[in-house]
């Protein structure tokens, strides 16, 4: 294999214009946020992350921002994934492994149905402000 | 303890971003038989107090995990330094930055695998907040350097389905370099 250089992956992406249509991250409606600390990435995020950016390929859905973060804080849970998206709540799941990953791109992202068993969400504020009371 | 080189680096990287820096080069190198690990950036740097104390794993600015006084990176590269009888430099200057960087016997049995190197790379230059990374790699007779504002230049969010897609394959194509063209 030889080196692409960026006029190659200028090109590439011509054929593609397409679907890079949206140019930054403010035009992209869906936003998939991994956990990348290394709690998640020794569960196995990268995989993760992997599976997600097949399967909403496999889907052509391109209205997606992917990203990565640290830690979302439910180390117990990793690999964390955040879902912002129009038209239903924020979610965080957890224990996404690859098969998870692919079940929310067809059933939350396309579906706009929630994996209830997979839902870990963030501790209320209230709840972590008094477990810092506690510790005092 | 981190499974490779790679999660290191993004370990590290992600200091870098956590640091709130504008710039942050990259520097992995294996040459003569020796591996060269380092990131220096231009972040909030630390005091001379925090950089004694920034190996203990159980030592953390609060940034990164608010209310988890747990910080590893730096421990682990430290820890990979002493197993392989390398080196771990750190230095850091209050409001200029912080170079980290480990240096070790590449075929030492204690080193942690390369793991995918690509991917590694890949994921160091979606890291947030960095305006700049810049990354020079060097293997064997393949050496490169890309950089993050070149590449959104020409693929626009690096966030992107295809974006991410598209950076993948072009950093596969500097990584995997024989020096043959494949048409």
């Amino acid at each position: 294999m030889a080196k692409m250089t960026l006029e190659d992956l200028r090109k590439l992406r011509d054929t593609k214009r397409r679907e890079l249509d949206m140019r930054d991250a403010e035009n992209k409606t869906i936003q998939v946020i991994v956990g990348m600390g290394t709690s998640g990435i020794a569960a196995g995020a990268k995989d993760t992350l992997a599976a997600f950016l097949r399967e909403l390929e496999e889907q052509g859905i391109s209205n997606v921002s992917l990203r990565q973060t640290g830690s979302l804080g439910l180390d117990h849970a990793e690999p964390t994934v955040e879902i912002r998206m129009p038209e239903m709540p924020t979610v965080i799941y957890g224990k996404v492994s690859p098969a998870v990953a692919a079940k929310i791109v067809r059933k939350h992202i396309v579906g706009k149905s929630l994996i209830n068993d997979h839902i870990y969400d963030r501790p209320a504020a209230d709840i972590v402000e008094g477990a810092e009371d506690r510790k005092e | 303890m981190h499974f490779t080189l790679g999660e290191l680096l993004l370990d590290l990287v992600q200091n870098a971003a956590a640091a709130g820096s504008t710039t942050v080069r990259v520097t992995w190198r294996e040459r003569g038989g020796e591996l060269l690990l380092a990131v220096e950036d231009d972040g909030c740097g630390m005091t001379g107090d925090f950089v004694a104390r920034a190996t203990d794993p159980f030592i953390t600015d609060g940034v990164k995990h608010p209310g988890r006084p747990v910080g590893l990176g730096l421990a682990f590269l430290r820890q990979t330094a002493e197993s392989t009888g390398g080196r771990f430099r750190l230095d850091s200057q209050p409001g200029e930055g912080t170079h980290v960087a480990l240096e070790a016997p590449a075929d030492h049995i204690d080193l942690p695998p390369a793991g995918d190197v690509s991917e590694s790379l890949v994921l160091a230059l979606c890291s947030e907040g960095p305006q700049e990374i810049e990354i020079e790699r060097e293997r064997g007779g393949n050496s490169y350097t890309i950089r993050k504002s070149e590449l959104e230049e020409v693929l626009g969010d690096l966030s992107s389905v295809v974006g991410r897609r598209l950076l993948g394959e072009f950093v596969r194509s500097q990584e995997e370099d024989d020096g043959k063209d494949d048409a």
